[in-house]
This record gives C-alpha cells, sequence and structure tokens, in this order.
C-alpha cells in the first residue's frame, strides 16, 4: 500500500507541473535553484518521453506515445475485428496496424469462419480443350466477385496471365500455371497474391522435370510449424504427379526459391484418371489432403511422408465432395453433397480431429471411425433434378465458403455457398458444368485484411511526395516550422518506402547494391545521431542564454550567442563531408526511392541547421530564444521519429 | 524521501561488499535509484541480462534515462514478485523459447499486479517492459489492454484510452464502409 501511496504522490506531481508550466511558459530551469551548470547538459532532457507528453498536455493521453512495438502487442491480443476497430480509432494505430499486418495476423488467436474474406472466384473458361500444347496468346484468368465482397480484384490483366489457369488457391493465395510459349518450356507456375499484387514465378519444371497431369497445394505460414524460422510472406507449393511406373511428390520452397527433389510415394501409383480430378486440398497441420475413392490421402510437407485416412462414407462421387477444415482449425471436414427426397440441394459435414503428427498409417487408420456428423445442410431455394450435373469446386477454410456449379445451359450456374451464415449466392449463370474446368474460389488471408487499412501506398505517390518536399527545401521562404513539417512527412515517407520493401514483391535480388545503399543510410544515421547531440547542445546553450538575459547580463549574452553560431557552424561542417558522394543511379526502384529520401534528408538537415544559426543571429531580446527553444524541442522529437523510422527500415533491409 | 535514505545507504554498504553482488542497481530517469536480484533481472529481462554478460552495470546504478522512476517501481516489483513467486517450469521454458511459445494465460499475481495499476501507469510500464526487453511482462500488461479494449467501438476505445480522433468525418464514413465486417463481426 505505501508504495502505491507513492506512486500516487508521484503522478500527482508530475501533473501539478504539467499545468504550472504549460501557461507561463516556464523554464524548467527555474526550479533549479543551483543555476545552469547542473542541468544544462544533455542529460537534462533525460525523461525526454515524459516531457513531450507534457507539451501534450492532455491528461491520460499516455497511449498515443506508446512504441509500435508496444501496440503490435497489443494489437495482436485481441481479435481480428477489434484490430480493425483499434484502427478506426486514429490514424497512428491505422498504420500500426496496416504496417504489421502480416505479423499481427499471424499472432492474432482467433478461430472461425470469417465470410467476410471471400471475395469471389477466379476462372479462365477459354481455350477448355488441349489447353496444355497450345502456343500463342489467350484470355488471362476472369475474377468474378461475389455480391458481398469488400472489394473487385482489377489485376490478372497484365500480360504476364494471358492464359494462365488457376490450380490452386487457399489463405489469399492464387497458384496460376502461365502459358507455355513452346512445347518443351514445360511447367511455369505462378503464386500471387492479387490483392496485394505480391507474385512470385516459380522456377519452371521443364524437360524430364516437367509433370503431366498433377495435383496442387499450396501450404502458407500459418500452415507450416510454429518452430521453423521462415519469414510471414513464405509459402510451400506441394505437387503430386504420376511418372511412369510410380506417383511422385514434389514440393517447392519460397525460402529456398528452388523446387526439392522429387519423391516417390510408397505404395501403389495413384491412376491418372484419379490424379485428374483430386481437385482442391485441404490444409491441417502441415499435411495437405486430398479426397480419393475411399481415404483421404494425405501428405505431410515437412517429411513428405504420406497418410492414408478412411472415409466413413466412401460412396460418394468425386464431384459431390470436397474437403476442408473446421471453424476451429482442428479437424479436418469431409464435406458432400446431396439430394433430399424434395430434390433439394443439401450438403453434409463431417468432421475428424486429428493429432498434430499423423504421419502413421495405422495411427490414421485408428482415427478414421471418430469421423462426426456435424451439420446436414438443406437448401430449399436449389432444385436439383437427378440427371442435373453438380461440381463441388472449391472450399475455403478461413471464410467457410463452398464453391459449386450446377447443370448445363440456361438454367445452370456458379454458387457460393457460405457455411456459417447459410447463405446461398449466384455468381454467374450459363456455367458449363463439365467443361469448366480451371476454376478457383478466392478468399483473403487476415494480413491481406488488415494490409487493406493502410494506405494503399504505391511507388508513384511516394514519389510525388519526394517531389513536393524537395520543392519546400529550396523554397526561399522555408522557416522552421514548415521544416518541422517537413521532418514529419519525411518520417511518413520512410514509413512508405518500409512498407515497400517488406512487400515480397519487391524482392531484392541485387545484393550489392542494396547493401550499397546500406552503407549510405548508415552515414545517414550516423548524421542523425550527430544532428541530435548537436540539437541537445545547442538547446542547452539556448537555456544559457535565457537565463543570463533573465539576469539582464549583457556581455553574457554575447558571448553565448557567439558560442551558438560557433557550434552551428561546426554542425554545417559535417554534411560537406558527406554531399560528396553521389547516388548510383542503378537498382531497383524502392532502392532509388531510399536514395532519394536519403539525399533529402540530408539536405533537410542541412538548411534546418542553416534556418537556426541564422534564426539565432538578431539578438533582439528574450523572444527569439524562446521560440527557437520551442523550435528545438519539436525538431528533436521529429529527429528522434525519423531516426526510428530509419532504423526499422534498415532493419527490414538487412533482412532481405 | 526515506525510502531514498534507505536505498542511499543500502547503496553505501554494498560498495564495501563490492566483490559479489547478487543485486544490481537501476536508475531511473529522474536519478532515483532500485535494486533489483541480479538473478531476476537477467531471467526477465533480455536487455537486463545483455548487460549484465556484457559487463555493462554500474555498480552506482545503471542508468535508463528513458523509464520514468513510477514504471521502474513496478518493474522492480514484478520482479521481486517475480522472483518470490515460485515460478513453474512451464513459465521458465516459456521465458527461454518466448518468440515461439503461444502466450500463457497470466496467472493470479500477475493479474492482480496490473489491475493495481491506473491507465497511465501501466501504459508507462508496457513502454520499460518494452524498452528492457522483458517479454513476460510485456505479454501480461499487454494482455491486460488488449482485455480493456474487448468488445469496444471506437468511440469507447478513445474514451477510454483519451485517444485524439484524428480522422475527418468524411474519413470515419469511409473506415465506416471499409470495416463494416468489423462492426457486424459477431
Amino acid at each position: 500500500m505505501a508504495t502505491r501511496g507513492r506512486l500516487v504522490a508521484l503522478v500527482s506531481i508530475n501533473r501539478s507541473s504539467v499545468q504550472l508550466r504549460r501557461p507561463e511558459q516556464m523554464p524548467p530551469l527555474r526550479r533549479a535553484p543551483g543555476g545552469a551548470h547542473t542541468t544544462a547538459t544533455p542529460y537534462a532532457e533525460a525523461g525526454r518521453l515524459r516531457s513531450e507528453r507534457n507539451d501534450d498536455g492532455e491528461k491520460g493521453a499516455l497511449v498515443s506515445t506508446l512504441p509500435d512495438d508496444a501496440l503490435f502487442q497489443i494489437f495482436s491480443r485481441v481479435r481480428a475485428s477489434g484490430v480493425a476497430l483499434c484502427a478506426a480509432t486514429c490514424r497512428r494505430w491505422r498504420r500500426v496496424v496496416a504496417t504489421r499486418a502480416a505479423a499481427i495476423a499471424h499472432a492474432l488467436p482467433d478461430v472461425g469462419y470469417h465470410p467476410h474474406l471471400a471475395l469471389g472466384i477466379i476462372l479462365n473458361d477459354g481455350g477448355a480443350r488441349r489447353r496444355r500444347n497450345k502456343v500463342g496468346g489467350g484470355r488471362p484468368p476472369r475474377f468474378i466477385a461475389m455480391e458481398s465482397a469488400s472489394l473487385r480484384l482489377g489485376l490478372l490483366d497484365d500480360g504476364l496471365f494471358d492464359s494462365a489457369r488457376p490450380v490452386a488457391s487457399r489463405n489469399g493465395r492464387v497458384v496460376l500455371e502461365l502459358r507455355r510459349e513452346a512445347r518443351g518450356d514445360g511447367l511455369t507456375l505462378c503464386v500471387c497474391n492479387p490483392v496485394t499484387g505480391d507474385t512470385a514465378v516459380l522456377p519452371p519444371l521443364a524437360g524430364g522435370d516437367c509433370p503431366g497431369y498433377y495435383a496442387c497445394a499450396i501450404l502458407t505460414r500459418d500452415d507450416l510449424d510454429d518452430d521453423c524460422s521462415c519469414s510471414l510472406a513464405s509459402f510451400r507449393l506441394l505437387l503430386v504427379y504420376n511418372r511412369r511406373s510410380f506417383t511422385a511428390l514434389r514440393c517447392y520452397s519460397s525460402d529456398t526459391g528452388r523446387w526439392g527433389p522429387e519423391c516417390r510415394k510408397p505404395g501403389d501409383k495413384v491412376s491418372s484418371n484419379k490424379l485428374q480430378h483430386l481437385g482442391p486440398a485441404a490444409v491441417l497441420h502441415g499435411v495437405a489432403y486430398w479426397p480419393m475413392h475411399r481415404a483421404v490421402f494425405g501428405v505431410r510437407l515437412s517429411t513428405m511422408s504420406v497418410c492414408w485416412v478412411p472415409c466413413k462414407s466412401s460412396d460418394f462421387l468425386a464431384d459431390f465432395r470436397v474437403l476442408g477444415v473446421s471453424p476451429d482449425g482442428a479437424s479436418l471436414s469431409y464435406i458432400s453433397a446431396g439430394r433430399t427426397s424434395r430434390r433439394h440441394l443439401c450438403f453434409t459435414v463431417e468432421t475428424l480431429r486429428l493429432p498434430r503428427s499423423i504421419d502413421d498409417l495405422t495411427m490414421a487408420a485408428a482415427a478414421a471411425h471418430r469421423w462426426e456428423r456435424q451439420e446436414f445442410m438443406c437448401l430449399p431455394q436449389l432444385e436439383i433434378p437427378g440427371s442435373t450435373p453438380l461440381k463441388l469446386r472449391w472450399f475455403g477454410d478461413k471464410s467457410g465458403t463452398l464453391i459449386f456449379t450446377i447443370g448445363e445451359g440456361g438454367t445452370s450456374g456458379a454458387y457460393a455457398f457460405n457455411l456459417a451464415t447459410r447463405s446461398v449466392e449466384q455468381l454467374v449463370d450459363g456455367v458449363e458444368c463439365d467443361s469448366w474446368r480451371n476454376l478457383c474460389g478466392y478468399e483473403m488471408d487476415r494480413a491481406t485484411l488488415l494490409w487493406l487499412l493502410g494506405p494503399r501506398s504505391n511507388k508513384t505517390s511516394v514519389d510525388e511526395e519526394l517531389l513536393t518536399l524537395k520543392a519546400i527545401i529550396s523554397s526561399p521562404s522555408a522557416t522552421v516550422g514548415t521544416m518541422c513539417q517537413s521532418f514529419t512527412k519525411l518520417g511518413s515517407i520512410y514509413r512508405c518506402i518500409d512498407e515497400l520493401t517488406t512487400l515480397p514483391s519487391g524482392q531484392l535480388q541485387q545484393r550489392k547494391v542494396v547493401e550499397e545503399e546500406l552503407d549510405r543510410s548508415l552515414v545517414l544515421l550516423d548524421l542523425c545521431n550527430a544532428m541530435q547531440e548537436s540539437f541537445l547542445e545547442l538547446k542547452a546553450i539556448v537555456q544559457e542564454i535565457q537565463l543570463v538575459l533573465k539576469r539582464g547580463d549583457n556581455v553574457a549574452v554575447q558571448a553565448k550567442f557567439q558560442s551558438y553560431t560557433r557550434s552551428g557552424r561546426k554542425v554545417l561542417k559535417q554534411f560537406k563531408k558527406i554531399s560528396s558522394k553521389a547516388a548510383s543511379d542503378e537498382g531497383c526502384k524502392v532502392i532509388k526511392l531510399l536514395a532519394e529520401a536519403r539525399e533529402i534528408a540530408v539536405s533537410m538537415l542541412e538548411s534546418t541547421m542553416h534556418l537556426l544559426s541564422k534564426q539565432i543571429v538578431m539578438p533582439n531580446g528574450s523572444k527569439w530564444s524562446l521560440v527557437s527553444k520551442a523550435f528545438h524541442k519539436k525538431k528533436i522529437v521529429c529527429e528522434e521519429e525519423q531516426l526510428q523510422v530509419l532504423e526499422s527500415d534498415i532493419v527490414d533491409l538487412e533482412r532481405q | 524521501m526515506e525510502v531514498d535514505k534507505g536505498k542511499g545507504e543500502a547503496e553505501e554498504t554494498r560498495k564495501v561488499a563490492e566483490a559479489d553482488r547478487d543485486t544490481v542497481t537501476l536508475k531511473s530517469s529522474d536519478g532515483k535509484l532500485f535494486e533489483v536480484s541480479k538473478e531476476a533481472a537477467a531471467r526477465l529481462s533480455t536487455v537486463l541480462a545483455g548487460m549484465i554478460a556484457g559487463g555493462s552495470i554500474d555498480d552506482n546504478g545503471t542508468d535508463l534515462k528513458q523509464i520514468g522512476s513510477e514504471a521502474l517501481e513496478n518493474v522492480v516489483d514484478y520482479c521481486n514478485k517475480h522472483a518470490n513467486s515460485i515460478p513453474s517450469a512451464a513459465l521458465i521454458s516459456s521465458s527461454i523459447s518466448f518468440n515461439t511459445a503461444p502466450f500463457k494465460e497470466p496467472e493470479e499475481w500477475e493479474r492482480k499486479f496490473v489491475d493495481r495499476l491506473s491507465h497511465d501507469a501501466l501504459f508507462d510500464l508496457v513502454e520499460a517492459a518494452n524498452f528492457l526487453g522483458m517479454e513476460r511482462l510485456l505479454d501480461v500488461t499487454c494482455h491486460k489492454i488488449s482485455e480493456m479494449m474487448k468488445g469496444k467501438s471506437p468511440d469507447q476505445i478513445r474514451e477510454v484510452f483519451n485517444i485524439k480522433n484524428d480522422y475527418t468525418k468524411e474519413e470515419l464514413e469511409e473506415i465506416r464502409q471499409e470495416l463494416a465486417w468489423a462492426f457486424y463481426d459477431d
């Protein structure tokens, strides 16, 4: 209790000192009777964060001074919807959420289906037959949005994707098979996030490596083991295909950027016909599962081992079933379609809770009897006569959306059904159920959803902002005030660049260029440090000046002013050393932006120093020094911010 | 003041027996001194562990200029309580590989520890824990704050944390539309 009392007392003292100081613009020095020499060291600023807050003057506004790291820690403990609401409270929180979207999404504890993640379907119905050998142009895949979708995808119109066909889609990523220019080209797959535009083209599997028909599964970071040390953007791709005498498995890892060795699936070869109709995979605990005739076929990525889990109901046609994951993310769901006696479409969901390590065939077999029938859902709005073709296409286990196509000719359509809300939506009509092969649903991952909260920073906007900054610096009417604003702006520009560098699309292959730029950034960082020190020094002098002014000692004032200009000049000298270095013109866009921002930062610091030293040359009373002192304070804050951003920037770069 | 004097005396005696200290002295931004057991400090804070290992601990009080005395007092209080409470095996193992281990619910005493803090003190403590690399304390405090946010609308969050709304009206409307899913999600 005693400590608590003391604590409260301390807090209140702090508060009262705030209130005292603000209205009278009283310098803190007044409270130190000993004089200038003891307090005018740089360490007088020790409680910097606190004094910043005091300047704010707002009681309890402390949360706004929490560092981004701490905010991140807080955000990753509320649910996804909670994070979004936090982002809606103020700009800074929104920025923190958006810039750390991937990490927050990864740490978020919540489970369950989130229907708003589903966006629609991606399909390529052009050139249905013999497409694999087709040479020449074709249409890019189409995106058909759901009515309820929160955004429309305009991407994929890129020339790269002409006649590409979607082969898999999970958790925000789509795997597309790119067009083959020539017969011998082999298989080129591309993994992209159509919302953020991140795209990775995988090395082609050509010649002897090229598979025939194949089934493909994509695993994202959330599917991989927690102890794997890969980045949040990494993914794995698993192919299952047939060789002459066996079924082969092959895995691509985005961390190594390479295809692993071809593994031979133990046991019998899967018939090519079955392989063609494997459809989408469900992924649970790092294992990709496909429904087969009487069992579910699973491949564990980390060991490339295979397991079979017998199904309870094995009498369903391949088109009438799809595998998914239960909302709690712990069970495999087997979703099968059927007709009620009134010919209404209905779905049955059975789940099987699987342990985390299911390598063993016997274990899997033992688990088989534990399939539990969870739900039976009837859709009276959809009547299916006995002869109507029906095909379950895809299941998104983050949104709980099931995509299926019904019928032929005029009465047909592609539908989305949500298991959580039980709502059905017709996406498109006139579907030829059997000829539409290349169709995938698409749902965002949570990281993308949070990323969308951020300013859709693109490189052009950063460019523009840099240009305006340049204009501000070179304009003759620049004052210390505008400089302060510019520093804040520069900080936000750095943040934008920061975001750009974290996007995998900016895959920085030119290591050398990156490192060179990194070195130069370090120079800037040193400069920032030096500037900070000299600001503190100047501030100390200003404080002394104020004290001397109060005493009315004119001679001392003169001396102090001289020392101020002297140290100002000293700082300016440092710039000369740096300005001689020119930036290189090569390198990718992001690096160029970085270099530009760095140059601007240097010139901004320089002109600020010029301005400051000019300001103090006019010694007409205490007013000036008070003003410039206030500016100092602000500037140091900006500086600090910028410094932090720079640091994080550099850390990011190092990681790549 | 008495407490500080006591601290000062303790400091004197410590100087005499300089050889093997089992505590470290920490100095807050406003110059107050706090003692904490070396073992607990090294176990709970990665930064202090690094300083102890690197020999950059000052016998006269290691300067922690970023941390105010209230926050540091809470940090020290937490360390001492943590040292006293019998640390469960799970907690020890999790403090080794904290980045990968899922968050463990705060224990009863930890809950009480953060519950008694005012908002300001809590945020200060978050900052201090973040600065000192005290994963567990950061976990516990952030957990508390996230609990305070749960089930609240943006307006309510702003009110609780006294955040200034810096969005324009148009932006707010835009956000409302963009985040419709968050407003209606369960």
